[in-house]
């Protein structure tokens, strides 16, 4: 029987068995690289959304404080901004260009960035304030800026290092700024 | 006689069952690259939006720096807005530009402008406030965000 076994001539060569081997593996290794390709992108979308959630918390931090601000003042030619927050306390956004983290810093606290450094680098950021119509300073409504505008140029990282830009603006009307009087300058 | 290779059929349909697997894993691929693109987008053209309708309060908040004497507060602190206009601001001159027209460019702060993006502002006048809807349009991507209903007193609790 084993004899027959060997001499049967339906049986496939070693050069056959050799090519399908070689084909197949072709063929997984084709596959198993766009699968892989394709968890590679599902992480790095979800790393994304991750950052730009990021964003979309710190921009909102910084619209709601800066709704309710007294006093502004730009700093640095544009790179930061101090005013009071709505209990007055002093409070300072910062650019940090070594770093490329924006600060924010309140009287008597340590700083903390508004973005998670590791999800987000900010690469420039301009702040700006209308300037009033008029030189009189009698009512705060007539100096007060009526409108602050913040342009963001920045990075959202994945954790797998790829990098893609974000540039946009935010504008904040503060509501204090048609008060009669400043309420923290009594 | 029994057949011992393999038929075109049967190879046809390997080769079909292939595709349809490679088609439908770079259809994932692509669609997964394509929902970043769009949710950054909107992130901008939302984040856009907002920014010109903070522009419109502070506008009209404007009208409230005025030299006490001399007007009406009728006249001060009640601005025009044409039908559909644009609104931006000038960094050089601190100033916030109001213009009649239709899908106007964005212009952003440092003088970077978004050419892919316009935006539409109407508005409608009534005695005491004006309504108006704000439209930002991405023109690659044929993808738009917008507000409606927006009212704005034209008088101010100041007074």
């Amino acid at each position: 029987m084993a004899s027959s076994f060997l001499k049967n001539k339906n049986s496939y060569t070693l050069l056959e068995v050799t090519i399908v081997l070689l084909l197949l593996s072709f063929a997984i290794l084709i596959v198993s690289q766009i699968y892989l390709n394709v968890i590679n992108t599902s992480i790095i979308v979800n790393d994304y959304y991750q950052s730009l959630e990021n964003v979309r918390l710190g921009t909102e931090k910084l619209w709601r404080i800066l709704k309710y601000g007294w006093s502004f003042n730009v700093l640095n030619n544009g790179e930061g901004l101090s005013f009071q927050k709505k209990d007055c306390t002093t409070t300072t956004i910062s650019f940090d260009s070594l770093s490329r983290i924006l600060n924010y810093k309140e009287e008597n606290l340590n700083p903390e960035s508004v973005f998670d450094p590791d999800l987000v680098k900010v690469n420039r950021i301009i702040f700006a304030t209308d300037t009033p119509n008029v030189n009189e300073t009698y009512a705060y409504f007539q100096y007060a800026p009526k409108v602050i505008i913040i342009f963001y140029d920045l990075e959202i990282r994945s954790k797998r290092g790829v990098t893609t830009s974000l540039v946009f603006e935010q504008a904040v009307a503060p509501l204090n700024s048609t008060y009669t009087s400043n309420l923290c300058q009594r | 006689m029994k057949s011992k290779g393999t038929s075109f059929g049967e190879i046809m349909i390997v080769f079909l069952i292939i595709s349809v697997a490679l088609i439908v894993f770079l259809r994932i691929t692509s669609d997964y690259l394509k929902s970043l693109v769009f949710v950054k987008e909107f992130f901008i053209l939302n984040s856009l939006l907002q920014s010109k309708h903070q522009l419109l309060i502070a506008y009209r908040n404007k009208a409230l720096e005025r030299p006490f004497g001399g007007e009406t507060i009728e006249q001060a602190i009640w601005p025009n807005f044409p039908n559909n206009f644009c609104i931006d601001f000038n960094t050089s001159t601190g100033k916030i530009n109001v213009n009649s027209g239709s899908n106007c460019e964005f212009k952003l702060i440092n003088g970077l402008r978004l050419k892919y993006a316009t935006y539409t502002i109407n508005s409608t006048s009534f005695n005491y406030y004006y309504i108006f809807s704000i439209r930002t349009y991405d023109r690659l991507r044929g993808i738009y965000s917008e507000i409606k209903n927006i009212y704005i007193t034209k008088w101010h609790p100041a007074f």
